[in-house]
């Protein structure tokens, strides 16, 4: 996180969300951690921030001291997205951002990732679906049982091109 | 604040969710049933003590004079509930080390000297230090070893008060030096007692520490979500670790105010069973036990509320036997009272008594 890499993980209720705490205090807390423990932000601080990025983001919630598991799956998302954002980060990785939230948030969010990658962020993007793959990335690494098995760059991205990467090779195996 | 737009009932119904709510409305039905049956419970008169200093006696005075052990022992307590999901079980018994520590630096190795071996503010440094070993010690079989809490602490609730009366020898040193007992009793001039003062300082300090740094920040998150808490560059380890070294501190404040109520020490029966309080008290704040968000300023009002309990059992003449029993059933009637599902209930009463008067009144 010091030099500037955030990392959204897959599983957004065990390595994301701090649960029980407010939408707030969610959007600060890598920030917060980032900036020391004897510089707390203050109240009016923290809720600029947040606002901030509720905004940005266009987060669905019904104040920044609502908590955050009483969202939804695609705003909780977005908060974590936030927070990471606030964090000013250099290198992006994201874990599968997308998985399990809905169809307008999720395309919400390949936008941002597009609109981020454009102001010159490096962006890692994780992701089982090729369609969104197709959308957000320049270029694709296709792994499989950890293994490397294809890279496709520019005209290369295509659904079929994709599609035979994960199935070709010297294993006939499909992808999950 | 928007609160004069909201109508009557919605603040009534915020009221019950604030969580501070449930000791405040144990207070209230404590001092309610105390003014009905014997309003001169709350007297309180001004004498003098045997030292010739005036002194305010009465039942209120003994309250925040006694009840500031817990009061102060409550704020570590909450901490450690917070970070680490469980408790410490462990505070008597490192009272009464703290308490046995302060006496042997005092009297040295003789238990009944005619002057002080070491100033007392040394005294109470290196009970200091001990006390947040103590703190430390469990903080590491808890934090390192991943320990249950309760049977981390275990180990010294059950060595404790054996290695308190092995630091002084088995022997039951005594003070005689009049400015020890300023700590438990008063300060010569001040009709207050001292406990109340340093409880008051201990307030002080946590909510400035709890202003001027991220600790609660960092203690709800490690004790909500550990794994994320750790993926935001938190150490949930260290954190853990620092509150039971706070609870060592807290402890060893107490364990002063202890021995220096009677300059003396008892090991077997000096702050008995004050760990269950200190729990009872978190409890009381409305502070889940299952670790997470917290309120400091509720659990400080519980322990206040369980003193008040006792205090109020006291002057019914209720054998200190039968003490606890009596004690239960109250505790089991706040706890209900508290539980969330009986909350819910009662605003949803609320709401219902609420809805037809505005019909009413509109009509």
């Amino acid at each position: 996180m010091k030099q500037g890499i955030a990392y959204l993980a897959e599983d957004r209720k065990r390595d994301g969300i701090v649960g029980d705490l407010s939408v707030r205090d969610n959007i600060i807390l890598a920030l917060q951690v980032k900036k020391g423990f004897f510089k707390p932000f203050s109240k009016a601080e923290a809720t600029k921030f947040a606002d901030e990025y509720i905004k940005l983001l266009d987060i669905k919630t019904a104040s920044v001291e609502t908590p955050i598991k009483s969202l939804s799956g695609g705003n909780q998302q977005k908060v974590i997205l936030g927070r990471w954002l606030l964090t000013h980060p250099k290198y992006l990785i994201l874990d599968e951002p997308t998985r399990g939230i809905d169809v307008g948030t999720k395309i919400d969010i390949q936008k941002l990732v597009l609109k981020l990658a454009s102001e010159g962020m490096s962006i890692t993007f994780i992701s089982s679906e090729t369609d969104e793959m197709l959308r957000t990335c320049s270029r694709l690494l296709v792994m499989r049982d950890r293994k490397l098995v294809g890279e496709l760059k520019g005209d290369e991205l295509t659904q079929k091109s994709i599609m035979n990467t994960i199935a070709g090779g010297e294993q006939d195996e499909q992808q999950n | 604040m928007s609160n004069k737009t909201k109508t009557e009932g919605n603040i009534i119904t915020a009221l019950i969710r604030k969580q501070i709510f449930i000791p405040i409305a144990a207070l209230l039905i404590l001092s309610i049933f105390n003014l009905i049956v014997d309003p001169s419970f709350f007297k309180i008169t001004l004498g003098h003590n045997s030292d010739g200093n005036p002194v305010l006696t009465g039942n209120l005075i003994s309250i925040i004079d006694s009840g500031s052990e817990l009061a102060i022992l409550a704020i570590g307590m909450t901490l450690v509930t917070a970070a680490s999901r469980g408790q410490d079980i462990s505070v008597g018994a490192t009272i009464a080390i703290a308490g046995s520590v302060i006496l042997r630096v005092l009297c040295g190795t003789n238990s009944r000297p005619e002057e002080l071996q070491a100033p007392i503010i040394v005294a109470f440094l290196v009970c200091c230090l001990v006390a947040m070993a103590c703190g430390a010690f469990n903080g590491i079989l808890v934090s390192v070893f991943k320990i249950q809490p309760m049977v981390a602490t275990l180990i010294l609730f059950t060595a404790g008060r054996s290695i308190a009366a092995w630091i002084n020898n088995n022997e039951l040193p005594v003070v005689k030096d009049k400015t020890f007992s300023i700590f438990g009793n008063y300060i010569p001039g001040i009709p207050i007692p001292t406990p109340f003062f340093i409880a008051l300082a201990c307030f002080v300090i946590i909510a400035l520490v709890m202003k001027f740094t991220t600790l609660k920040l960092y203690v709800q998150s490690v004790g909500l979500n550990e794994q994320t808490s750790r993926l935001n560059g938190l150490n949930p380890a260290f954190i853990k670790f620092i509150t039971y070294v706070i609870l060592g501190l807290c402890v060893a404040v107490a364990g002063l105010i202890k021995v220096s109520r009677f300059s003396s020490i008892n090991y077997s029966v000096v702050a008995k069973d004050i760990e269950m309080d200190a729990i009872l008290a978190v409890a009381i704040g409305g502070n889940s036990l299952g670790g997470g968000k917290f309120k400091i300023s509720a659990s400080i009002l519980g322990a206040y509320v369980i003193q008040f309990l006792t205090t109020t059992l006291y002057k019914f003449d209720v054998n200190s036997e039968a003490l606890p029993a009596y004690k239960a059933v109250v505790v089991i009637a706040l706890v209900v009272l508290s539980a969330p599902i009986v909350r819910e209930k009662i605003t949803a009463l609320f709401k219902k008594f609420k809805s037809p008067e505005k019909a009413e009144s509109k009509s």
